[in-house]
């Protein structure tokens, strides 16, 4: 039997996985936008952007940004010295304040778009 | 009231084979009886092969950890009432099995030896013993109460990937002796302790605090080991 | 010790850049990032001082957590030793390119 997830592990798992992702992300966004030379160059790459399957693409990268935020805020107010007590109240806040955040600024970004 | 229970535990008989298997027993037990009590059934009566330590059976010395429904537990202080009808045991993960149920601990109490653990004061002994006030005897109480069974570190996700982190319960040996108002190698201990593999590694994941038997809040002790750490480097050293 | 500080002290200048960052480049219309508009900020100096820092904690951050994940994870020594130069080696040409672009467009 697989061992049993609770909610530090799943929190430590999320964290994780999205650091990683957004590590590569970031190697990506410096790479690219620093090679940008020429107004012509810049527009393209942002018409490209205008894409609606990159747009679902951003905000996917939006969600890792968040989880990966609030799963960092959560670890250090812990290793700042707010009881241990708490750990999973705060897990469960991180995720809802995720979720709200997510959905909210979506709805804004999208309506940019379109 | 007495039921049946199906434990289905994994094998290994290095002797027989030298892969693990899977074997089932159907056995009766009483509501208030614990897991250990079915494995000595077990072994009493339908196979005496089946191999795991125990010793006090009451919790207090630590030997019968085990995995049982994905989750590191004292056989001695599970009941099967709280588990559902098919119970699930493995050895505690991560560590090399010998036979069954027993694992190697070497390693284990290597990481417990790595952190000094033992009161270290140079100045010359008082006539009597070393007093401590009942103040700084409750800084340490908690780590006090550790029975060093593995569940913690076995249970961790961080030592199951690095071999060479110290792991929740050195980490917690180490607080023992760092928070004693009477030990005097704090520097030295936290020297030991502050490598790469070292109480850094610790991601607050909580699967050790989830399974301790004596419900230690391990990790509170390790972030307070920290920030203990980031002090003493704010004052020199390190 | 220090190393493991700057990553939590990385951490939380992130917080406060991405939440700016993104305020100002996808919250505030098109015109914000139209190529103008991302030229016109950067000959601000102060704009500058703060996508330099931005740079750099967002790099220390991503890098310090892969090498957590090399300590844990990569157990093959010469692997382990490449991965080790690598992480070294790739932030450093990324910081110099986001930098050039940064001081010099």
């Amino acid at each position: 039997m697989r061992y049993r997830w609770n909610t530090g592990s799943l929190a430590w798992l999320v964290h994780r996985i999205t650091g990683v992702i957004l590590t590569f992300y970031l190697i990506a966004h410096i790479f690219v936008l620093s090679h940008l030379k020429n107004p012509s160059a810049y527009d393209q790459l942002m018409n490209f952007m205008k894409n609606p399957i990159l747009k679902i693409g951003e905000l996917l990268l939006f969600a890792a940004v968040l989880i990966h935020v609030f799963a960092g805020i959560r670890i250090t107010l812990l290793e700042a010295g707010l009881s241990t007590k708490i750990q999973k109240p705060l897990a469960y806040l991180g995720v809802v304040a995720v979720a709200v955040i997510w959905i909210v600024c979506g709805f804004f970004f999208l309506m940019e778009v379109f | 009231m007495s039921k049946f229970y199906t434990f289905r535990i994994k094998r290994y008989l290095p002797e027989e084979s030298p892969s693990s298997r899977w074997d089932e027993f159907r056995i009766k037990l009483e509501s208030m009886e614990r897991v250990l009590d079915g494995l000595i059934k077990i072994k009493e009566n339908l196979d005496g092969t089946l191999t795991f330590r125990k010793s006090c059976a009451h919790g207090v010395c630590g030997s019968c950890a085990m995995k049982i429904n994905g989750l590191n537990r004292l056989a001695c202080q599970t009941l099967v009432k709280d588990l559902p009808e098919l119970i699930e045991i493995e050895p505690l993960p991560s560590l090399p099995v010998i036979k069954d149920l027993v694992v190697d601990m070497t390693l284990f109490f290597e990481k417990n030896d790595r952190v000094l653990p033992y009161l270290i004061n140079d100045d010359p002994p008082p006539e009597r013993e070393r007093i401590q006030s009942q103040e700084d005897q409750h800084k340490i109480l908690e780590s006090i109460t550790c029975i060093m069974c593995g569940s913690c570190t076995t249970s961790c996700p961080v030592f199951w990937a690095d071999k060479e982190y110290l792991g929740p319960s050195a980490l917690l040996k180490a607080y023992r002796f760092l928070f004693d108002t009477r030990d005097k190698a704090t520097d030295s201990r936290l020297e030991r302790i502050t490598g790469e593999h070292g109480v850094w590694r610790c991601h607050s994941i909580f699967n050790c605090v989830e399974v301790c038997p004596k419900e230690i809040d391990i990790t509170k002790h390790i972030l307070k080991i920290k920030r203990l750490a980031v002090k003493k480097g704010f004052k020199g050293g390190d | 010790m220090w190393s493991w500080l700057l990553h939590r002290i990385t951490g939380v200048i992130l917080v406060f850049g991405l939440l700016y960052h993104f305020i100002l480049m996808h919250f505030m219309g098109h015109n914000n990032y139209s190529y103008e508009a991302v030229m016109a900020r950067l000959s601000d100096p102060w704009w500058k001082v703060f996508n330099i820092i931005f740079l750099l904690a967002a790099v220390y951050h991503g890098f310090y957590g892969l090498n957590g994940l090399v300590t844990e994870y990569i157990r093959e020594r010469p692997l382990r030793k490449l991965m080790r130069y690598l992480i070294i080696i790739v932030p450093m040409i990324l910081v110099f390119f986001g930098i050039k672009i940064v001081l010099f467009n």
